[in-house]
């Protein structure tokens, strides 16, 4: 897994991520994205997946903290969700609350 | 009854000793008969023989007054010597020694003018003393008045003749009966001048009169018929004292005419008389009881014939216990050893010495029961060496099922039971290659020792030949070749062989001179294969082979025996038949190789029964179970560092298979899940093995998780509810949900202390 964090803006944090977001990556994942979002103040998460090949339910369980993280701060949507993970986000149920582009 | 020997000698021997007393029975009564005349004769000649001996005596004595009459007339004629006279008198009485004394008495006046008695008297003192007795010569006596003398005088007629007096008791005291004869003295001119007499003493012939007693009740009478005087009797039935000198007429059963009579009846009885009149006019009469008389004779008969009839029986038994101790038993120790032997017992002794002839057979009986138990010990041991060749050659053909466990395409199983102790029937199977198995069912002509000898041989041709990799049909004609090459006997064998490619499917079936198969294919019927028969193997050295090729789908079952199936009979020697084998594998479509086999098995034991098996029995059924499903293995300790080797591997083997994206990606997510699952709860220092089984059979993928640790169902969560809202949406169970809809097919189970769980996509 291979992430991309960028500011832009006051505090919107724009996460481009690449590969499988699984047992091995999810919590690294998770952490990183979330000290930055404290670290900055963010308010606006938005996750580029045009490169995420694969979720597992760890990584489901890494959204769904972000999601309830963000909730409080503000917003966050998940943009360019490829096949894969759209199937699993629509297996699960997250594409009812999870903003998807 | 008559059935043994024994019986039959006794019968006949009973039957001639019967027949034999029966003749002797009909002469002795012929005999009796006889001996009735001959008894009355005898008795006759018995009383005659008596009467003659006193006839004898009478004549002596009658002789001796005689006598005394010649002495008498010399005397009257001489000188008148009376010393002379007296001495004569007295020697003549004295010859006489019966007498008891004699004289001679003259008339008045006769030898002397002056004297009117004349008289000379001998009398006997004893056998051999004789004295003049005076006292007879005294007035006293004064013989002219005596009675005898008064009564004779006129009685005598002639010269010699002698007449007797009645008897009468003696005087003086002795009182014995006493008789006299008289005889007539004459001078020259024939006149009477005087008269002899002889005393004569008859208490001995009375005696012996009266010991006259041929039978018990015999009875004799001795009378003077003259004088009608009854001497002496021994009737019973009467006083005889008081019948004494009474006349014949008051005995009671006398007549005159008894001499001719034959039998008379007295007191109730009849008795027979036997008569005989004495020279002097004395009668003897015995009267002898007519039962008495044959009495003995008849006694004698009937007793002899009980006898006789005792003697048989005794003869009879003496006989059966001689038959029975000489023939009944030796025969029936015979008997019970022949019925021992049989039974198997061979190691009884005969002991029998006597009698001779069946020692004899005894000790040809003993070499017999020696023969026996070689015989036996030779035969055992042959049947233990073909025990031993059983088990070897069953031995020879392939028994472990299943016997490549590791290979899935396909199932066989094959069962054989010979009828002998070593069968002709065989099968086999083998792989030719990695890919290629051949499978054979054969039948060998003949049964035995030989036929089972060359199925070995034959066997092994085949499994040599096969390694060769011919083609089937090269393959067939180069066993056929070489099974003719070596075959002087002239065997030759039914075969169907299959050679299938496990990996395609395709079957080579070649059938040479053997039953067709029952095929079920497309999970349809059995029904019997219509294919080429070929010639047998072993009759033709340059025979030519059809073979029959198909392509068998998953599931297809091919069915192969040999006659001693369908040829199998029952008590009514009807056979088990072609319909009836089909029937029984068509009634249990669903049963494994095995289910196969044993419903044929139990079918034909239901049919036969109790029959025996007259022909090797031998059945190989072969499953095609489609290609071998693809198995990878994986195992690892369970553990967020190594999950990444897992899925390493996971993709790899989905990429092998040619696995579609989305298939690989359910995969993945799922068994990421599981592994997550173990490697979090399973172990309790978090370092457990997990085992992962990938199984791809045509586009059916398994994936088997095995783990070690604490018994765990995670299938037991109840589903998240996904329309939750986020916040109030549980962390857990998410996981599980996934693997759930990832899968078409989740389960569980804890076996041998093991955590599986099977996911089936």
């Amino acid at each position: 897994m291979q992430l991309e964090l960028k500011k832009i803006d006051e505090a919107k944090l724009y996460v481009k991520a690449e590969g499988k977001i699984d047992l091995d990556s999810a919590v690294e994942f998770g952490t990183t994205i979330k000290d930055a979002i404290e670290d900055n103040d963010i308010a606006d998460l938005v996750l580029d997946f045009e490169r995420v090949t694969y979720i597992s339910s760890i990584g489901l369980r890494i959204i769904l903290e972000l999601h309830q993280q963000m909730a409080k701060l503000g917003t966050m949507k998940l943009v360019k969700v490829q096949e894969p993970v759209l199937v699993i986000f629509k297996m699960t149920g997250f594409d009812k609350f999870l903003h998807i582009e | 009854m008559f059935d043994t020997i024994k019986s039959k000698i006794i019968t006949i021997v009973l039957l001639m000793l019967l027949m034999l007393s029966a003749l002797l029975s009909v002469f002795t009564y012929i005999y009796y008969r006889n001996a009735k005349e001959l008894i009355i004769i005898g008795r006759s000649f018995a009383v005659a023989n008596f009467a003659q001996d006193i006839n004898k005596e009478i004549t002596r004595i009658e002789d001796g007054a005689r006598q005394l009459s010649i002495a008498g007339e010399i005397y009257l004629n001489s000188v008148k010597n009376k010393k002379l006279a007296e001495d004569t008198v007295r020697d003549i009485v004295g010859v006489y020694k019966n007498s008891v004394g004699g004289g001679i008495w003259f008339k008045p006046y006769v030898i002397d003018p002056n004297r009117i008695r004349d008289c000379i008297y001998a009398l006997r003192k004893d056998v051999n003393t004789v004295v003049i007795d005076r006292k007879l010569e005294s007035d006293d006596y004064n013989y002219l008045s005596q009675k005898w003398y008064k009564e004779a005088i006129p009685k005598i007629k002639e010269q010699n003749q002698v007449i007797w007096t009645t008897p009468y008791l003696a005087q003086g005291g002795s009182k014995t009966l006493m008789v006299t004869a008289i005889s007539g003295i004459y001078d020259k001119q024939g006149n009477m001048l005087g008269v002899s007499s002889v005393d004569w003493e008859i208490k001995s012939i009375v005696d012996s009169i009266k010991k006259i007693k041929p039978t018990p009740n015999s009875f004799v009478l001795f009378a003077d018929k003259v004088n009608d005087y009854v001497i002496v009797s021994t009737d019973p039935y009467v006083d005889n004292v008081d019948l004494m000198g009474k006349s014949l007429k008051e005995f009671p059963w006398y007549s005159e005419n008894i001499a001719n009579r034959t039998y008379i009846t007295y007191q109730g009885k009849k008795f027979v008389p036997y008569v005989k009149t004495l020279d002097n006019g004395m009668i003897i009469v015995v009267c002898v009881p007519k039962f008495e008389m044959f009495y003995y004779t008849v006694y004698h008969v009937i007793c002899l014939f009980i006898v006789m009839i005792l003697i048989s029986f005794l003869i009879a038994l003496v006989l059966y216990m001689s038959l029975n101790r000489n023939i009944s038993k030796p025969i029936n120790t015979l008997m019970e050893i022949a019925n021992r032997i049989s039974a198997g017992d061979t190691e009884t002794e005969i002991k029998l010495e006597k009698p001779k002839e069946f020692a004899q057979l005894a000790s040809t009986y003993d070499k017999m029961i020696k023969d026996i138990k070689n015989i036996t010990r030779e035969r055992d041991k042959i049947e233990s060496e073909l025990s031993i060749a059983k088990e070897i050659q069953a031995s020879s053909l392939p028994s472990t099922f299943p016997p490549y466990p590791d290979r899935k395409e396909f199932d066989i199983y094959a069962y054989m039971k010979a009828a002998r102790e070593v069968g002709g029937d065989f099968y086999d199977f083998y792989f030719t290659d990695e890919n290629n198995l051949l499978f054979l069912i054969a039948d060998v002509s003949g049964k035995g020792v030989p036929a089972a000898l060359f199925m070995m041989t034959v066997k092994t041709l085949i499994s040599n030949l096969a390694q060769v990799r011919y083609n089937p049909r090269l393959l067939i004609e180069t066993i056929n070749k070489s099974i003719c090459t070596n075959n002087k006997q002239g065997f030759f064998v039914t075969m169907l062989a299959g050679i299938i490619n496990l990996e395609t499917g395709r079957l080579s079936l070649i059938n040479c001179g053997h039953n067709p198969p029952l095929v079920k294919k497309n999970n349809g019927k059995y029904d019997y294969l219509e294919l080429e028969s070929n010639m047998v193997l072993g009759a033709f050295s340059g025979a030519r082979f059809d073979i029959y090729e198909t392509v068998l789908e998953k599931g297809d079952t091919i069915f192969t025996y040999t006659d001693g199936i369908t040829e199998a009979v029952n008590a009514d020697d009807e056979q088990y038949g072609e319909k009836r084998l089909k029937n029984a594998l068509n009634n249990a479509l669903d049963s494994d190789v095995y289910g196969i086999i044993n419903n044929v098995k139990e079918d034909i034991a239901k049919y036969v029964e109790k029959t025996p098996q007259s022909d090797d029995m031998t059945m190989l059924v072969f499953k095609y179970n489609g290609k071998a499903p693809k198995v990878e293995h994986y195992n690892g300790i369970a553990k967020k560092e190594n999950y990444k080797f897992f899925s390493f591997w996971l993709r790899a083997t989905c990429q092998k298979y040619k696995l579609d994206k989305q298939l690989t990606q359910k995969i993945e997510v799922a068994s990421e899940e599981i592994y997550t699952n173990v490697l979090s709860y399973a172990y309790e220092d978090g370092n457990g093995e997990i085992a992962i089984e990938f199984i791809k059979e045509e586009d059916d993928i398994e994936l088997r998780f095995v783990d070690e640790g604490v018994q765990y169902n995670p299938l037991e969560n109840k589903d998240p509810d996904i329309d939750q809202n986020p916040k109030d949406r549980p962390i857990g169970g998410l996981g599980i949900f996934i693997v759930k809809q990832s899968a078409k097919d989740v389960a569980y189970e804890y076996k041998d202390n093991k955590n599986i769980l099977t996911l089936k996509f």
